[in-house]
């Protein structure tokens, strides 16, 4: 019993975690429009550009993706092929999610790796575009937080799955 | 240790069944065929890094933004309005009317989800209401939508213009005589299809030219944003990108003038672009790890030989069309997209396609796909937010594909009807 109200508590933690990361991913998305905007404005009115702007908002859009892959993948929202599913036994769905969720798992193990791999590489790269900081903060660094988190939400959702009922999908496919 | 190359791809097919993720079946895939044979993750992470940093598909939650924006703030039930007045008195005449609405609101979100969940909503309702059959409003709603990615801006072609190289603006601009064909033959057709079965579609009044103009006036900023993206590309004033981003200030603006501005619709609108812009995005990635692994394994190769089997190219873009429209009876859009551009691409090298023609094609065939029987995703989609039983609307549905497939015979076997416009403007 006590085990399984761990487990249900590191769920509403994570659930915690991920709502704070979709925050700030449209907060980044609300400052890169904003600042596109502004350079803009600035470069078809005055002719004079801000030197920075872009790579910034190429940082941002990249923790923004990162961040929302997160949210999306709690959400249930990826695009899936839900038709063929019907054609399984109701009583196998649960199992056949709880693998989806183990190749979550393991993709972000790869991605993890994939990333620390990068960042060493880009690490020893010299700031470019205007910014203070070399690109492994903003190319490999996001791509590690959002491995190590799709390892924690799909963990996640695998207990959720075996603990509670299972979880609507949210859609978003269609565009 | 060597696993035959299809095994992966087996693999692939069987994750997808499981309904796991699509961009997780691409990745586990590509994973497997890189442990297997001693390549390191670094290309993933790499490849992932670089399509979340792309240039040009920022210019998607810019276009989500103002579709979303105009949706919340009610600026799409002005744009019906005035659509309404205009043709609403015609046989069928809020068929028309939906159609025409949904032809001008594509000029501003590019999505057919905006246009169905939003401006959808909208029309079923005043269908209903009007004495409409339930079935044939959701069907119109959920055809007519399918012309949202093509009239330019479209989310679609961004997609497809960074997979494959191509002009993005050069897309908009070859999307635009398909879409206004999409547009008309569904017309035609729900005029036939009303002069059958009257009590479908009850006649309304005409409005009087007065009324025409007040619900004219009234959509008239809101008609604005289609005006500053097709109008700021076409010029070459702007890029895609920063189209969008002038069209959501300007939306943004338009709504505090019209006191309809709040952070409740800012907060709704940045959750539904943070979703699906980055569901894009991570798949974008996805695929284009996908396609390092279908290309370095030989797989293209094979699939490519399969089709190209047909020795003639109309036969071969015969088939193309059968399999997209297949796929898209039971995936979305966007994931076909990135699945079968690096294909297209390929086959456009070996058979001498036009990649305009081809995206074009490729977003219309996935649009129809997505209102074809038995699955029909985006039909599906309409049915769920207007609240209607999706059997009732699938009879009406298939005689609404009729003028959509003639349309796409039409764009498939006369790419004039595609590059005429770019051809025009000098970008092709």
């Amino acid at each position: 019993m006590k085990v399984r109200s761990i487990l249900l508590n590191f769920c509403k933690a994570t659930d915690r975690v991920v709502q704070i990361i979709s925050y700030i991913g449209m907060a980044l998305q609300l400052i890169f429009m904003i600042l596109l905007a502004v350079q803009i404005f600035l470069r078809y009115f005055f002719n004079s550009p801000i030197y920075g702007i872009e790579e910034s908002v190429t940082a941002m859009v990249v923790w923004f993706a990162a961040f929302g892959t997160i949210a999306v993948t709690n959400a249930n929202g990826h695009a899936q092929v839900e038709y063929f599913l019907r054609w399984f036994p109701k009583k196998w769905h649960k199992w056949i999610q709880l693998i989806v969720n183990v190749v979550g798992i393991l993709m972000g193990v790869a991605l993890f790796n994939g990333g620390l791999r990068q960042f060493k590489v880009q690490k020893i790269a010299l700031p470019a575009g205007g910014l203070p900081f070399s690109k492994c903060y903003y190319y490999a660094l996001p791509i590690i937080v959002m491995a190590a988190l799709l390892c924690i939400v799909c963990t996640s959702r695998s207990i959720k799955l075996l603990a509670e009922k299972e979880t609507e999908r949210e859609g978003g496919d269609i565009i | 240790m060597t696993i035959p190359v299809w095994v992966y791809f087996v693999i692939f097919i069987i994750l997808m069944v499981m309904d796991a993720p699509i961009s997780f079946a691409m990745l586990a895939s590509s994973a497997l065929y890189c442990v297997l044979n001693g390549v390191n993750f670094s290309m993933f992470a790499n490849v992932m890094g670089n399509a979340f940093a792309s240039w040009s598909m920022l210019a998607i939650p810019t276009f989500i933004f103002v579709g979303s924006f105009m949706n919340t703030l009610g600026f799409s039930e002005d744009i019906f309005k005035f659509a309404k007045a205009l043709v609403g008195h015609l046989t069928g005449g809020l068929a028309h009317a939906n159609v025409l609405a949904s032809m001008i609101f594509a000029g501003m979100s590019g999505s057919a989800i905006a246009d169905a969940g939003g401006l959808g909503q909208i029309e079923v309702k005043a269908m209903t209401d009007a004495g409409y059959d339930e079935g044939f409003a959701a069907a119109i709603t959920a055809t007519s939508a399918g012309i949202g990615p093509i009239i330019p801006p479209s989310i679609s072609f961004v997609i497809y213009g960074s997979m494959a190289s191509v002009s993005i603006i050069s897309l908009f601009m070859a999307g635009f005589v398909p879409g206004v064909i999409m547009g008309l033959s569904l017309m035609v057709m729900c005029y036939f299809m009303v002069k059958k079965r009257p009590e479908i579609a009850p006649k309304s009044e005409r409005d009087s030219g007065r009324n025409v103009l007040k619900y004219g006036i009234r959509a008239l900023p809101a008609l604005g944003a289609p005006v500053i993206l097709i109008g700021g590309m076409l010029s070459g004033v702007f890029t895609s990108t920063e189209a969008g981003v002038v069209a959501s200030v300007y939306v943004v603006l338009l709504s505090i003038i019209y006191r309809r501005f709040s952070f409740k619709s800012l907060w709704i609108t940045l959750k539904s672009s943070l979703h699906t812009t980055t569901m894009v995005l991570f798949m974008m990635g996805a695929g284009q790890i996908f396609n390092w692994f279908i290309t370095t394994s030989g797989l293209m190769k094979t699939l490519l030989n399969g089709l190209l089997v047909f020795q003639n190219r109309y036969v071969v873009l015969l088939v193309l069309d059968l399999i997209l429209l297949f796929m898209g009876c039971f995936m979305g859009g966007s994931s076909i997209l990135i699945l079968m551009t690096p294909f297209l691409v390929n086959l456009s090298t070996s058979m001498g396609f036009d990649l305009l023609h081809l995206g074009v094609v490729l977003v219309l065939t996935t649009m129809i796909g997505g209102t074809t029987p038995p699955m029909a995703p985006a039909l599906f989609t309409t049915c769920k937010c207007c609240d209607i039983k999706f059997e009732k609307a699938l009879a009406p549905t298939v005689k609404l594909l009729i003028p959509l497939f003639i349309t796409l015979l039409i764009l498939t076997f006369i790419p004039e009807t595609v590059t005429i416009v770019p051809t025009l403007f000098g970008l092709h």
